[in-house]
């Protein structure tokens, strides 16, 4: 064969080894494991300017009351302010309601709303409209914010610009709990529209929507003279949208989007396409959760165990580092955790020891449930391999992501899942569905009287310093008796941006919030 | 030919009926229940019970079937279940974006294809043959998705020649629309213009030892003339039975294509519905994906009758 012919039949094989091989040569990309702010808003950015973020999945309704997902929550903030606006850090701030006073008893709380602003369809925001919008998130059938208001008993109109809000026990998780869908502010003449899930016309917040093609883009443009301007920086806002990662860096390499966020196998493509890579630590963990009910899972030595066994620097490495170590389910910079939870340092021989004291000498052999994805199952694949070292045989049975809730949640017949557990707007939301006995993810009906207690405590309290003290001895009982939520680490969220975009904040609780984003000159 | 149309019309009508039940039954078999999403965050099992009892999911089987079909003869495919969007309004908003890629990607393949099947059964043997067998087997052997990242690094970000992602509507601005069309629709194309390449090449070196073409050629008529009018037609009815299977093989490519270029279409409408569970979208789309596949093949068996008068007849 001549050497023309030889070199046009390697051709196509030195294609597929440049490209299939091309991410493989330095090992697994790694992230700087700390913050990195975003770049800053600069003097003479554009006001007129257009800003285009691209997201992995759709919205569900524009109406906040019928959205079905957490992920919606962002196509929403655009068109309607809350009550409350939960910072980047998870802290509550004002922002339609611009003060509030709790009860002495901390069971009601006093809101003063801001003065002079309407909603988008010209009616007049006040306490009278607030209420009407509370009790609609609570009670309207079938509202996505109905759990998250059971609290709530009454709404009172106390003046035009003062409501107060009434709950049975404990008025504190309330707060931050309106920073989300469930204090959204919406025009009570829209209430019955017809055509608010895909075209709203009652908004509050800084845009409204100028189109939506659902599956593809939304467009907002700005309202005139809305009251917070630092909080809108351009004029037009596209959302598009985009399931494949790829599709997505690409749409930021070639400027068809200005943002997105990132996974951990795109960090590598984006890093070396010289974009702007900025990231922040989550509210969000992995986490190993057992059935206590099943297995040997309802034995403590048995979880403090396999919390030992577990190699969480290799789990960490296997996400290219975006993923930090914890021994608890928030991370330590938020105020709903404990400096003296540390994470378990891999040790084998102590899991032997625990074990053989949990009468287990031998091990034991249980099954885990993980989501069809490539990333849980690598992180169960080591879990099995760190198990296996102390004599634990864990099976891993993929699943689709559907079908984890129903098996461990609903049926009760799961030994245990793997999963990502999102922040909740509350932390109290998160503590009741893995530490109350009929919690959503305790199927076990895992219970600790020191637990039950320190998350009352914490209910309590008006503000994240007075109920810090409560969260920390919460994670103090929980590490004490390892419940069954082993928590692997603490997911760290990276966005790329195009080198001209400024203000961006990453949000610790996923809420992907663009508000004060602008583009710079 | 008439007569033709309306037998296999026929043929289809039912077979749309069982194409639906099937995809029903599939659905209904999937694990996982959409009310556990719904039923919003921490919910107990009466508020999953609930929710079940409002969307209807715990009624049974042929309950459930016969409500969707009854809705179906009347045009409503249903509403989401998570998004509160009509289905028949998602799905044919939806529709042009695939029809659009499909059918380009199926003119690529049959432009294409043709051009160099005919162009390698004239010169059977030569280096230009061996250089289009070799591309074709190339095209048939290298996944489409990939060939589509090779043509996103090329063309859209090293050259900027092309956009990488998106979709602009026809009626809204044509050259964007082609624009953003002409990378999914050559990396979609490019597996079923091998196949009909392969297949008009060996259709055509037959029909061009046939006598009645070595007749044409000694009566001195051109090249071409002989190819197009003579022999063309004859050797169509393979390549046309390739052409039908391809198209039907490359509406279910759209799902990775639309996913790699960002394109709002039916197959990423069917991505993302499966993976939500929602039941109901999923449907809509694979009837309206089945219905597309039987039109197709009813194309097909028609043009036969136009391409062999016996089958006409017959």
């Amino acid at each position: 064969m001549s050497t023309r012919r030889w070199g046009a039949a390697l051709l196509p094989l030195v294609l597929i080894a440049a490209v299939g091989c091309g991410e493989g040569t330095g090992g697994i990309p790694q992230a700087d494991t700390g913050p990195v702010d975003c770049p800053p808003v600069q003097q003479g950015f554009d006001p007129a300017a257009e800003l285009t973020w691209i997201y992995t999945v759709d919205n569900t309704s524009f109406d906040p009351d019928k959205i079905t997902t957490n992920n919606s929550q962002m196509y929403l903030y655009p068109v309607y302010d809350s009550l409350v606006h939960v910072n980047a850090a998870g802290e509550a701030e004002p922002m339609l309601a611009k003060s509030w006073t709790m009860s002495p008893d901390g069971r009601s709380v006093d809101m003063r709303l801001i003065d002079d602003w309407r909603y988008h369809d010209g009616v007049a925001f006040d306490a009278t409209s607030v209420r009407a919008n509370l009790l609609r998130h609570r009670d309207k059938v079938g509202s996505f914010n109905a759990n998250r208001l059971t609290a709530l008993t009454d709404v009172q109109v106390l003046d035009s610009r003062t409501v107060r809000l009434v709950t049975a026990s404990s008025a504190g998780p309330l707060i931050t709990i309106l920073g989300g869908s469930a204090g959204m502010m919406m025009s009570p003449a829209a209430f019955d529209e017809p055509g608010q899930d895909i075209k709203p016309t009652g908004g509050s917040g800084p845009y409204t929507l100028s189109s939506y093609v659902p599956g593809d883009r939304m467009v907002y443009q700005r309202v005139p003279n809305y009251w917070d301007p630092a909080a809108a920086r351009v004029a037009t806002m596209t959302y598009l949208i985009s399931g494949d990662d790829n599709a997505r860096l690409n749409a930021v390499t070639t400027g068809a989007a200005d943002l997105t966020f990132l996974r951990a196998g795109m960090l590598r493509p984006a890093q070396e396409s010289g974009l702007v890579i900025c990231q922040q630590p989550s509210l969000s963990s992995y986490n190993l959760n057992l059935n206590t009910a099943r297995s040997e899972f309802g034995e403590v030595k048995v979880r403090q165990a396999m919390n030992v066994a577990i190699d969480r620097r290799s789990i960490s490495l296997l996400v290219s580092g975006l993923c930090q170590p914890t021994g608890q389910l928030f991370p330590e910079f938020y105020y709903a955790s404990s400096k003296n939870v540390r994470p378990a340092e891999h040790d084998p021989g102590r899991a032997r020891q625990l074990l053989a004291e949990a009468g287990l000498p031998d091990g034991f052999s249980f099954d885990l449930q993980v989501i069809n994805l490539d990333v849980y199952q690598q992180i169960a694949q080591v879990m099995q391999a760190n198990f296996a070292e102390v004599g634990i045989a864990m099976s891993i049975t993929p699943v689709d992501v559907n079908k984890l809730a129903d098996g461990f949640s609903v049926a009760k017949n799961v030994d245990a899942i793997l999963s990502e557990q999102k922040a909740e707007s509350d932390p109290s939301v998160l503590t009741a569905e893995y530490y109350r006995p009929d919690g959503f993810s305790n199927p076990g009906g895992f219970s600790d009287p020191a637990i039950i207690a320190a998350d009352q405590e914490a209910a309590r309290g008006a503000t994240p310093a007075q109920r810090a003290a409560a969260f920390t001895t919460l994670f103090d009982a929980v590490a004490k008796v390892q419940a069954p939520n082993i928590s692997l680490c603490n997911l760290t969220t990276p966005f790329v941006l195009n080198p001209k975009v400024g203000g961006v904040q990453i949000y610790a609780d996923a809420s992907r919030q663009l508000r004060g984003a602008a583009i710079n000159p | 030919m008439l007569g033709l149309l309306l037998r296999r019309l026929a043929f289809t009508i039912p077979m749309l009926v069982v194409v639906s039940f099937c995809v029903f039954s599939l659905i209904v078999l999937v694990p996982g229940d959409p009310a556990v999403a719904l039923a919003g965050e921490n919910p107990d099992p009466a508020q999953i019970q609930a929710v079940r009892e409002r969307l209807g999911l715990d009624d049974p089987f042929l309950v459930q079937f016969w409500r969707w079909f009854t809705g179906l003869l009347h045009g409503d495919l249903g509403v989401s279940l998570f998004s509160s969007q009509s289905v028949t309004g998602a799905v044919f908003g939806r529709l042009p974006t695939t029809l659009s890629l499909a059918g380009l990607s199926l003119f690529v393949a049959a432009v294409s294809g043709v051009a160099v099947g005919v162009l390698a059964a004239m010169r059977p043997g030569t280096k230009l043959d061996r250089i289009a067998t070799f591309t074709a087997s190339l095209g048939i052997a290298v996944p489409y998705f990939w060939v589509g990242m090779i043509l996103v690094l090329l063309f859209a970000i090293n050259l900027t020649i092309f956009p990488a992602v998106g979709y602009t509507p026809l009626h809204e601005n044509p050259v964007q629309w082609f624009l953003h069309l002409v990378l999914p629709a050559t990396a979609l194309g490019l597996a079923p213009a091998a196949v009909i390449a392969r297949q008009t090449r060996a259709a055509m070196t037959g029909v061009l030892r046939e006598d009645y073409v070595r007749t044409a050629t000694a009566k001195g008529l051109p090249p071409l003339r002989v190819v197009g009018k003579h022999a063309l037609k004859n050797a169509a009815i393979p390549v046309v039975t390739a052409f039908g299977l391809e198209a039907s093989r490359l509406i279910g490519g759209t799902v990775v294509i639309e996913q790699l270029f960002a394109l709002p279409g039916l197959g990423s409408l069917a991505y993302s519905s499966v993976f939500a569970r929602d039941f109901p979208m999923v449907q809509g789309v694979l009837l309206v994906v089945a219905a597309l596949v039987l039109l197709i093949n009813l194309l097909v068996d028609v043009s036969y009758g136009y391409f062999n008068p016996r089958i006409r007849q017959s």
